[in-house]
């Protein structure tokens, strides 16, 4: 393989390298993995590269072009224009940034700060200070996310990164859970109890012996996530909550298109899709993930 | 020789659904500076328990621990960091006692880091070489995870490790239970030699009898939480008193025919260790007895000191002792 | 002299892992007679439990068997089609676990778990049975393995039961469906030593009375002493001694027996050897000639270019080392 002869694989020390080939090769063994790492790997480069690759630029803000309008799928425009004509296609590429750009916040707000409160928790099991941390998590937990994103959002004025926000607030107990759960398994292995009898300190158990020991559990979330909060950020602007138009958001597209449906089917469909293909790439690569991070 | 370690009236009951476990119950020893004593006894015996007391995981119910003059009777956690230093542990399994997401360096230097203050980064690592060239395995291993390591490789860096602070006094539960017999031997070898070379008192917990033979100056054998008979290690093996320690030892497979002489006749194992949540009445060994009679079952036999240091805890072992070496094997 | 209910010849079996191949088994070769108790001693890793499962077949899928064959009652257990498998597995050949918690379904009670093995033995044999009957056997199997309070013990379900009696129950499971030969891989090394010591003596007490024969996979070098009449001495998969258990455990020939009978401690006391340098070989490059060779202190340098092959040192003794080319007795 090309990337073995790399630098970086260079530097690594031998036994890393075994590591990863191992897990690489758990990986690879299972085709529904590589085919969730395929379709993230095109969703990725097509949301960075999409002002340069898309053919219809223009498509993606204000244009009215109405001679093009419901113009249905053809080769000069593969998923067909919209109401104003508009291509779809461009704005679907463009599409997958905002989704993108939402996951990427909201799971860098939520991952690390809800994993650390989870660690505390499951390590001051049977304390007042576990028992605050999960009823507070319980709370977050007890109302219907889609009902809380809403409420969050409808209080606020309707833009993505309010949509982001709400999504924030209600996603951060699932890694707290996450991650209580992972440390109150990790937390009475003899490892730990020779780090607490050696005498180091919290800070050094919680980072050094047990974070490195949850962190497999953490990561496959975390990638399951992305199709997750994509998945309800798309709800949330279909409900008129996130993106507002002309922003090429797919849920907000797929609102748009809804109302011409079935008769003009593409430029709610199209959208539509690739919110299941970003989705389910991603839960493949997740799968794959979990599966190739299972007992070393 | 001074006494490192007093345990006294140490009691452990732990809290569970289905009642109080009786982990531990009143048992007192000492051991001196330098020697291993040796915990012997079959599950559920509180052996484990005990160490962990003395290590500071658990804290005892009932009962004091004075380690070096210090009254130590809580858990790590509360222990001052200078005792910590002092006491180090090696646990069972050596592949659940390392962390597998850490390189061997890395676990040897964490009581470096805490107790002696090296910041330096290259003396850390020439003082990670110097440990595991004490117990002989090759410095290359530093970068290592444990799961690249063979068992008794594990166990010997799990000992590195309980060495890095300079202890006076290891306590080690069942170290080389989970390995195989030849690579039990090196573990062994390199621990007695350790002691000799470095001063080192030991408790040395262990089920195996032929083990504890060739380990430790004095034994304890405990069931149920409690403490039957102690002794040194000749009297106890060539002369035990303690119904007990007859069945154990007699339950013994020997490869020889020597070991099978020593092997006290008349007595065989029966039954199964109650459970700890409700221990017997009186001698908790009477439900297994041969010999037991009705004030087994109801007055717990008090500890009778014999010359020599030694102790049994049973109410007729005088006249076990006589029936067993005149006449006949006969059950009761 | 009785004949041979099972023979292995040249067994070499490997496994694969994350796309690596471990030779394991070097070309195992042991028989078993009629009512004969075998031993095969040897370290963890040595290959002992792949030589028990090839015996029934139950190897898991990434292992793959290379050559040799296992013969049971002269017909190749490898090449059998399922119908004489399952005929074999039911009815003649039974293996009892080191854990027998792994070996019990969890979900299932004992009595349920016993009456299906007794009810499959019955149907492959041809007879079938009234569930009268097999009730009877089942009971009688309980009373045979000397389980306390039979009707609550049938009742129950594992986790309900202590290690020792979940051990017997096992035994029970393998009487029921093995009338020839029994396979015990480790069946006391989790068990406390007076447990341990019971249920050696149960294991001696059927199998005299059933005549079976046995053959005994440990690494506690005392529980196969005293069981067995012919022991094996295997490492990292190859038979380097075999005869009779006083010959080898007396007089032990080949160097590795001799260190491996040395490290273990004595109850008489007098100290512990410095076990075995080195460790046990990479199986999936493992060293050419003798396996043992780069850790044997009497190594020379024929030991590194082909294995060496068994020798008769006395009668019914034999080594497979160098060192007793010259005392060969043929």
């Amino acid at each position: 393989m090309a990337e073995k002869d790399g630098i970086l694989w260079k530097l690594l020390g031998r036994e890393r390298k075994e590591i990863y080939r191992r897990r690489w090769y758990k990986f690879k063994s299972n085709p529904l993995s590589v085919l969730g790492l395929g379709i993230v790997a095109t969703v990725v480069f097509s949301a960075i590269l999409a002002p340069y690759i898309i053919p219809y630029p223009e498509s993606v803000g204000l244009y009215m072009n109405f001679t093009e309008a419901f113009q249905p799928p053809s080769l000069k425009h593969p998923f067909g224009t919209d109401g104003y004509g508009r291509d779809i296609f461009s704005r679907t590429i463009y599409g997958f940034r905002y989704s993108l750009l939402l996951a990427t916040v909201v799971l860098s707000i939520v991952v690390v700060p809800g994993t650390i409160l989870g660690m505390i928790a499951g390590y001051y099991r049977d304390t007042k200070i576990e028992t605050a941390i999960m009823r507070l998590t319980d709370i977050f937990l007890g109302v219907p996310p889609l009902i809380l994103a809403l409420a969050v959002a409808s209080v606020l004025s309707p833009n993505l990164i309010n949509s982001m926000f709400a999504i924030t607030l209600m996603w951060w107990p699932w890694y707290t859970r996450l991650a209580y759960s992972s440390t109150s398994a990790v937390v009475n292995e003899p490892f730990v109890k020779a780090a607490q009898l050696i005498g180091s300190g919290l800070k050094h158990i919680l980072f050094k012996e047990i974070a490195p020991n949850i962190m497999g559990s953490i990561l496959t979330k975390v990638t399951l996530d992305v199709g997750w909060v994509i998945l309800i950020g798309a709800s949330l602007s279909f409900l008129g909550l996130g993106a507002q138009p002309p922003t090429p958001d797919l849920g907000t597209m797929v609102a748009e298109g809804a109302k011409y449906l079935p008769y003009y089917w593409w430029p709610t469909i199209f959208p539509a899709m690739a919110i299941v293909y970003i989705i389910l790439g991603f839960n493949l690569l997740g799968d794959g993930i979990r599966d190739a991070l299972s007992s070393d | 020789m001074s006494e490192i370690l007093q345990v006294i009236s140490l009691t452990k009951h732990f809290k569970s659904s289905v009642g109080i476990v009786h982990a531990v119950d009143d048992i007192s020893f000492s051991i001196e500076e330098g020697k291993t004593i040796g915990l012997v006894g079959e599950s559920g015996s509180g052996k484990s328990t005990t160490g962990h007391m003395i290590a500071g995981i658990y804290s005892p119910t009932r009962g004091k621990i004075i380690f070096d003059g210090v009254d130590i009777s809580v858990d790590a956690n509360k222990r001052p960091l200078s005792v910590k230093k002092k006491i180090g542990m090696v646990f069972q399994d050596p592949s659940t006692s390392l962390n597998p997401r850490q390189t061997i360096e890395d676990i040897i230097s964490l009581p470096l880091k805490v107790h002696m203050r090296i910041t330096n980064y290259a003396e850390m690592r020439r003082t990670v070489r110097g440990l595991l060239e004490k117990v002989q395995l090759p410095a290359d291993f530093m970068n290592r995870y444990p799961r690249d390591l063979g068992g008794g490789e594990r166990q010997l860096v799990a000992i590195a490790r309980a060495l890095a602070s300079e202890p006076t006094l290891i306590i080690l539960d069942e170290p080389t239970s989970a390995l195989d017999v030849s690579v039990q031997a090196k573990i062994i070898t390199t621990l007695l030699k350790l002691q000799k070379e470095m001063g080192l008192t030991y408790i040395f917990i262990t089920h195996d009898l032929s083990l504890m033979r060739n380990v430790a100056d004095k034994v304890a054998i405990m069931y149920l939480g409690k403490i039957y008979e102690m002794a040194d290690t000749q009297n106890f093996f060539e002369e035990p008193l303690h119904p007990y320690t007859m069945m154990l030892i007699s339950s013994i497979p020997t490869l020889t025919d020597e070991e099978e002489k020593i092997k006290p006749r008349g007595i065989e194992s029966l039954g199964e260790i109650p459970s700890a949540v409700n221990p017997p009445k009186g001698c908790r060994f009477h439900t297994r007895c041969p010999f037991a009679r009705e004030e087994c079952k109801t007055n717990e036999p008090k500890g009778e000191k014999i010359d020599g240091g030694r102790i049994v805890f049973c109410h007729f072992w005088r006249e076990i002792k006589y029936k067993l070496t005149t006449n006949a094997p006969e059950k009761i | 002299m009785s004949e041979t209910l099972l023979e292995i010849r040249g067994l070499h079996v490997s496994y694969t892992v994350y796309g690596i191949r471990y030779h394991v088994l070097n070309g195992i070769s042991l028989s078993v007679r009629k009512g004969e108790k075998v031993g095969v001693i040897g370290e963890s890793g040595c290959g002992k439990t792949t030589t028990l499962k090839s015996v029934l077949k139950i190897l898991p899928e990434n292992a793959r068997i290379e050559g040799g064959d296992v013969l049971f009652g002269g017909k190749s257990v490898l090449k059998m089609n399922s119908a004489e498998l399952r005929k074999l597995r039911r009815t003649k050949v039974s293996m009892i676990f080191q854990d027998p918690t792994a070996a019990l379904n969890p979900v299932f009670r004992i009595g349920e778990q016993l009456f299906d093995i007794v009810n499959a033995r019955r149907e492959e044999e041809g007879k079938g049975a009234s569930k009268k009957e097999i009730e009877e056997e089942v009971n009688e199997l309980i009373r045979q393995v000397m389980l306390p309070e039979p009707k609550r013990v049938l009742n129950s379900y594992p986790f309900q039961l202590s290690g020792g009696m979940r051990q017997r129950v096992m035994i029970a499971m393998a009487l029921a469906s093995g009338r020839e030969l029994l396979l015990a891989d480790e069946p006391t090394t989790n068990l406390d030593v007076t447990i341990q010591d019971q249920i050696l003596r149960l294991i001696e007490n059927i199998v005299s009375e059933r005549k079976l024969s046995i053959v005994l996979v440990s690494h506690a070098l005392g529980a196969v002493r005293r069981m067995v009449d012919r022991v094996y001495v295997m490492y990292a998969g190859t038979i380097v001694e075999e005869g009779q258990s006083n010959s080898v455990f007396g007089n032990p020939k080949h160097p590795y027996t001799k260190m491996l009978l040395a490290s273990a401690p004595k109850l008489t006391g007098g100290g512990i050897s410095e076990g075995i340098p080195g460790r046990i070989p990479d199986y999936s490059n493992p060293p050419h000639g003798c396996r043992f060779h780069p850790r044997c202190p009497m190594a020379s340098a024929v030991c590194k270019f082909k294995p060496p092959r068994m020798v008769e040192v006395e009668k019914g003794h034999k080594v497979a080392c160098y060192n007793y080319y010259g005392e060969d007795v043929e």
